[in-house]
């Protein structure tokens, strides 16, 4: 019995003495939660100025470390075309006509230059593919550019992304053939997740 | 013949005793060498935090990542013989480091490591302190939050932040936080001082009747008694050109600051510095003006009593107009060199206040150097145009840019008056690296005023209005030399090592005087770095 008694009492005063410990790690804890805004790693945005030449494509871009990232995305192209920034500079010849269905494929690798990423300016290279299924046949235009962006927060979780590049095009995927010059412009609106 | 050059060596011996220079410092020291550290340009000594009975504590940054545009800190302690025996990256892998080093500080006997985090989800930046096991360099489980401040606005680039200040006896804290704010809000900051344990003693808002763009706050001071001096810089709202300087003292008995404005009789303050005095008051000293003349006609000093804030001593003195004729007027030769240069006229002879120092007996002593950079721009050659011929356009062409760091003009000033003014004649002219080796570093001891810097030789004995060689970094007769200026007014000179033996050169801008007097001496060659201790007897 006296020995139970005395453990009790044994038990009872650790557990105060677990209460009454400053437990200042957790205190600290409180003021570096933020959400996981300082850890996000991952960027979903839509290029809005794809949408005047029929493309819509959806974007993921991922935070490898703290130079660079990896953006890769999707899109269904609208049946409308309308003619590139370059097409205005040379004499033009429509090719794609009455265009039905198809798809685009970007992939771009970036380095950050001016800050911590996936913010500040940017340089990437960029492989961007459009598949334009026309009435008799489909066309496959691939785009390979050097890149220059700068992405910056427009609030806590909004970026804005507006690029330019300037690179070559190549048709149906046959490469250094019947290349021309192209210069993309971008102005992607993301979340950070 | 014999007896004719014989007569020659007498006669410029008895020269050589005539020069400024005075044979011996009227200082005593010892000197030791650390090892040398096989470094590249990109490392470079932070900070020094202490020196105690095990030896010195300091931090060490070094450039990392494509461009070297990342810096990584390190904690390093030397033993008493100067030798690195532990060295640690200052890094906060624990929370995934999401914190940033701010500084390091030695209060009482612990060394704390303060870092910060902005959280964008409170739109607030923290400010957390952490001590240091001095004998293994790793944290202790004591991190607290230690300081606030509002971030308002979205992203991380606003201008609010945190600044230090640590006491004489090195036991109160001053953290100076600024919030951020538009340039068209009243000027606001934070002031909170702590004790040696951290526990804080007094904590103000402050916003003054300014606007932020209008008011530019200089510097800031924390006394031995927790009493926090302020001086800024005011602008007119309605006259850019009319400045006036304003000091605040603040107080954990007073609910408020108490502001003092710092006014000069028809005179314009050009420069001004502050420094705390051995009696906890403040001292804030510079040069001044004529009203609305960018030329420096004069020095001025006043003391802010910390009990009253009163303004207790003040002086308002002209620099001497010999002084003015001799050094601080450019000469036809010099006016000729500089328009040869650039097509600008600047002033040849324009000093700027760079240090401020209180001696033990009160006396102010202000130090200035000439200082200036200009480009020299080559225009290449001449290619006929492929696109349109006929047409000529230069190809290639290049700027360097030179800095130029000249004389140290001295003045010291007590009981109201200009004492002495001092030149000390020196020409440091580098290309292209910021005037990294150039320059000077300032230190007191009993009385004296001490300047160290690297100099030519050929300068060993130069008169006070002498012509100096120039101190370039290719040469090898040039060294590290002393000038001591004592209480009267008398110089002395020495060179305590020279670039052709010692294989190095110091840097003094890196270089500082520690709180116990000792002086520690940065030094490059090559891609080696090393320091020297010079401690005074």
């Amino acid at each position: 019995m006296e020995n139970t008694l005395f453990f009790l009492i044994v038990f009872f005063f650790s557990f105060n003495i677990d209460y009454a410990q400053d437990d200042s790690s957790k205190n600290v804890g409180f003021y570096l939660e933020d959400g996981g805004l300082a850890e996000s790693r991952n960027i979903f945005k839509i290029n809005l100025l794809s949408l005047a030449t029929g493309d819509l494509p959806f974007f993921y871009e991922r935070k490898l470390s703290n130079k660079y990232t990896i953006e890769a995305g999707a899109g269904i192209l609208l049946p409308y075309y309308h003619r590139e920034i370059m097409d205005y500079l040379d004499y033009y010849i429509p090719e794609i006509v009455d265009p039905k269905t198809g798809y685009s494929l970007w992939f771009q690798a970036k380095s950050y230059i001016t800050d911590d990423a996936p913010k500040g300016l940017y340089f990437g290279i960029q492989y961007r593919e459009r598949r334009y299924n026309l009435p008799e046949r489909s066309i496959i235009y691939t785009d390979i550019t050097g890149m220059w962006g700068f992405q910056k927060n427009i609030s806590k979780r909004w970026v804005i992304d507006y690029n330019f590049g300037f690179g070559y095009r190549y048709k149906n995927r046959v490469l250094f053939k019947d290349e021309e010059v192209v210069l993309p412009f971008g102005l992607k609106i993301g979340i950070i997740i | 013949m014999k007896k004719l050059g014989i007569k020659i060596v007498q006669i410029y011996c008895f020269v050589l005793t005539l020069s400024t220079y005075g044979q011996e410092v009227p200082v005593d020291f010892d000197m030791k060498w650390s090892e040398k550290t096989g470094a590249s340009k990109s490392v470079r000594w932070d900070e020094i935090i202490c020196q105690d009975e095990t030896g010195l504590y300091m931090i060490e940054a070094k450039r990392v990542g494509a461009g070297l545009k990342k810096q990584k800190y390190f904690l390093e302690h030397y033993d008493k013989q100067l030798k690195l025996i532990n060295s640690e990256e200052i890094n906060f892998k624990g929370d995934g480091n999401k914190r940033i080093f701010e500084k390091a500080y030695q209060l009482g006997d612990k060394i704390y490591v303060f870092s910060s985090f902005f959280n964008e989800k409170h739109e607030k930046m923290y400010l957390f302190a952490q001590s240091i096991n001095k004998n293994n360099l790793q944290y202790n489980s004591d991190l607290i939050k230690l300081v606030e401040i509002q971030f308002y606005g979205n992203g991380r680039n606003k201008q609010a932040g945190f600044n230090f200040d640590i006491s004489m006896d090195q036991s109160k804290l001053l953290v100076f936080g600024k919030p951020s704010i538009k340039g068209s809000d009243k000027e606001r900051f934070d002031i909170h001082v702590f004790d040696k344990d951290l526990h804080e003693l007094c904590s103000k808002e402050a916003e003054l009747p300014y606007r932020d763009d209008h008011f530019k706050v200089l510097n800031y001071e924390v006394n031995d008694l927790g009493q926090v001096f302020v001086v800024g810089d005011m602008v007119s709202e309605s006259d850019e050109d009319d400045h006036k300087i304003i000091a605040y003292r603040f107080s954990k008995e007073d609910e408020t600051y108490k502001e003092q404005i710092l006014t000069l009789e028809n005179a314009d303050v050009k420069y001004v510095q502050m420094k705390i005095n051995n009696d906890q008051d403040a001292v804030f000293g510079g040069y001044y003006s004529s009203i609305q003349s960018d030329t420096i006609i004069g020095c001025f000093y006043f003391t802010l009593d910390a009990k009253t804030a009163d303004v207790k001593q003040s002086c308002q003195q002209k620099i001497p107009e010999n002084f003015v004729s001799k050094y601080m007027t450019d000469s036809e030769e010099d006016k000729k060199i500089y328009e040869t240069i650039t097509s600008e006229n600047p002033t040849l002879n324009h000093y700027v206040l760079s240090d401020m120092e209180v001696l033990d007996d009160g006396s102010v002593v202000l130090i200035g150097e000439q200082n200036y950079s200009y480009q020299v721009t080559s225009a290449g050659y001449s290619q006929e145009s492929s696109v349109n011929p006929g047409i000529y356009t230069n190809k290639g062409g290049y700027s360097l840019t030179y800095y130029v760091y000249g004389d140290l003009m001295v003045v010291r000033m007590t009981s109201g008056k200009i004492q002495w003014v001092k030149n000390i004649p020196k020409k440091q002219i580098s290309v292209e690296d910021y005037g990294y080796y150039s320059s000077y570093l300032p230190a007191t001891w009993e009385n004296n005023v001490i300047l160290i810097f690297s100099d030519h030789s050929y300068n060993y004995r130069i008169p006070e209005d002498g012509t100096p060689y120039v101190f370039a970094i290719g040469g090898m007769s040039s060294g590290a030399y002393m000038v001591t200026i004592d209480e009267q007014g008398n110089t002395a000179k020495k060179e305590f090592f020279s670039r052709r033996n010692d294989k190095t050169i110091s840097i003094p801008k890196r270089s500082t005087q520690l709180r116990d007097s000792d002086i520690l001496l940065f030094c490059r060659k090559n891609k080696s770095n090393r320091f020297l201790k010079i401690s005074f007897k």
